[in-house]
């Protein structure tokens, strides 16, 4: 079929809604309730510890697209995990959330990684490490290069964020958007030259919503 | 809010003293009737011994006596410390602490420092806390204790231990439970793939306390200390009937994501006291 007899369906050509399920894994008390209320609401509350799991949803109109993420949170304390895979099932991007003044919490957030690895492809989902409670630096037990360095071996987006004061929360989440949408470039382009509509895009991968 | 006359809140006090007196007769005899009167609702006066009664945590405590100090004496393992330290800091309360608010939250420490103690195989469980703050709102921290006791051992056993396998199982009873008393519900969450897990672990975890108005928690408690586990589970099936238990109310929940929001976000009128009780 001649490429002009198609809907303008191309990338450049309408304005597309993407659905992102986003998860929040970390240790207990490291943020991940926090981070995401910052996000979504820009406060800072003190939370209750999380069980089970609870839900934020924030929306971004970005130039090329509508992103709406479905934020995830999830419990942290050890005992959840033999649970975690029914709440990360299904996700695009992940927050690997560890605590820069406890050492402890970012080798468990290692260990997350090894659970999503064995979970997802490489190429399934976004994973970003986050340092969180950089207001509290002075307490730092995990140094900024030491966090930067895991994520650059395993290919992992990083950051250091404060949910409290603020810091790089909404960078964290905007470079996830971003990876995920060079991820939807690079399918559209490797899976069919003359350009592939967004419908069907859509229904292989992130959900396409109407808007 | 459910108003209880004056004069049939004294009538009911009266007679709950009357059987508080007698109970092991009361008891062995006419359970029945105590079920109804716990499902009436038991008098805010007497709600904390009754709650001891009837959970079989004062027998604890009389064959125990003197445990409690003795837990309470002793360190504790800094790696539950740690933890339970960091999540009595992390309530909305403890930025401007009253007096009578700070007290209750080391008996909130004492309690769970102690149930780690008691059970050092379990540990604590982030749940365990809003549990324990409920028994601090109606008993000091000794009876408090053995009632914790006796819901970890005797109500929601296994539901706190590592790998939450207990909590899985009720998860799959409660939602072939569904099947029977709301295939609407039940089809939704089959098609939508909602693991039981996803919704119903707080709920069961916390045993509402943390999801109902709190009149309704008192109600659900009361009902729950004389019935046991069942009472969670026909409150988490009334909601569940009420929230997508018709074509109507799936309308506006059609996938996954606002599925669980609605499950999370549920209607103030499906919570209150007088509809709830009376559902379940």
């Amino acid at each position: 079929m001649a490429q002009n007899a198609m809907p303008d369906t191309s990338l450049e050509g309408i304005h597309p809604t993407y659905m992102y399920k986003v998860v929040l894994l970390g240790s207990t008390s490291v943020g991940k309730s926090s981070l995401a209320y910052r996000y979504v609401k820009n406060d800072f509350k003190e939370s209750l510890p999380t069980v089970g799991c609870s839900f934020f949803t924030q929306t971004l109109n970005l130039e090329l697209a509508t992103i709406k993420f479905e934020i995830w949170d999830t419990a942290g304390q050890e005992k959840y995990q033999s649970v975690c895979h029914l709440y990360y099932r299904g996700a695009h991007a992940a927050l690997l959330v560890y605590d820069i003044t406890n050492k402890e919490t970012l080798n468990r957030a290692k260990l997350w990684l090894r659970d999503l690895e064995k979970e997802f492809l490489p190429d399934e989902i976004v994973v970003a490490l986050v340092g969180n409670k950089m207001d509290l630096a002075a307490e730092r037990e995990v140094s900024t290069e030491e966090g930067e360095e895991f994520a650059r071996t395993k290919g992992l987006l990083f950051m250091e964020t404060s949910a409290k004061s603020n810091h790089q929360v909404n960078d964290i989440f905007m470079a996830i958007a971003q990876q995920l949408l060079q991820r939807e470039r690079e399918k559209a382009s490797t899976t069919s030259p003359r350009g592939r509509s967004t419908v069907d895009l859509g229904e292989s991968e992130a959900r396409t919503g109407c808007c | 809010l459910e108003e209880v006359p004056l004069e049939v809140l004294r009538q009911r006090e009266s007679k709950w003293l009357d059987m508080i007196n007698i109970w092991d007769k009361w008891m062995a005899k006419k359970h029945k009737k105590i079920r109804l009167r716990c499902q009436k609702g038991i008098p805010p006066s007497l709600r904390g011994r009754a709650w001891q009664y009837l959970s079989g945590s004062k027998v604890k405590l009389e064959q125990n006596m003197g445990k409690f100090d003795e837990l309470d004496l002793l360190p504790g393992d800094p790696k539950w410390l740690d933890v339970i330290e960091r999540d009595l800091h992390r309530h909305p309360l403890s930025t401007s602490p009253s007096p009578g608010c700070l007290r209750r939250q080391q008996d909130l420490f004492r309690v769970l420092k102690a149930y780690t103690l008691y059970r050092p195989e379990e540990g604590y469980c982030q749940a365990q806390a809003p549990i324990a703050a409920v028994l601090l709102m109606h008993m000091p921290a000794e009876q408090a204790f053995w009632c914790l006791v006796q819901i970890c051992e005797k109500y929601l056993p296994g539901y706190y231990s590592e790998k939450l396998e207990a909590i899985q199982l009720d998860g799959q009873i409660l939602f072939s439970l569904l099947h029977k008393v709301s295939p609407v519900a039940y089809k939704h969450l089959s098609k939508q793939k909602i693991d039981p897990i996803l919704y119903m672990t707080e709920w069961f975890m916390c045993a509402f306390s943390r999801t109902l108005p709190w009149s309704s928690v008192l109600r659900v408690w009361d009902m729950f200390f004389c019935e046991g586990v069942k009472i969670i589970f026909r409150v988490g099936l009334v909601l569940l009937k009420h929230t997508l238990g018709s074509s109507d109310k799936l309308k506006s929940c059609q996938g996954q994501y606002e599925t669980m929001e609605r499950l999370r976000a549920l209607s103030p009128k499906i919570m209150q006291e007088t509809f709830l009780v009376q559902e379940v």
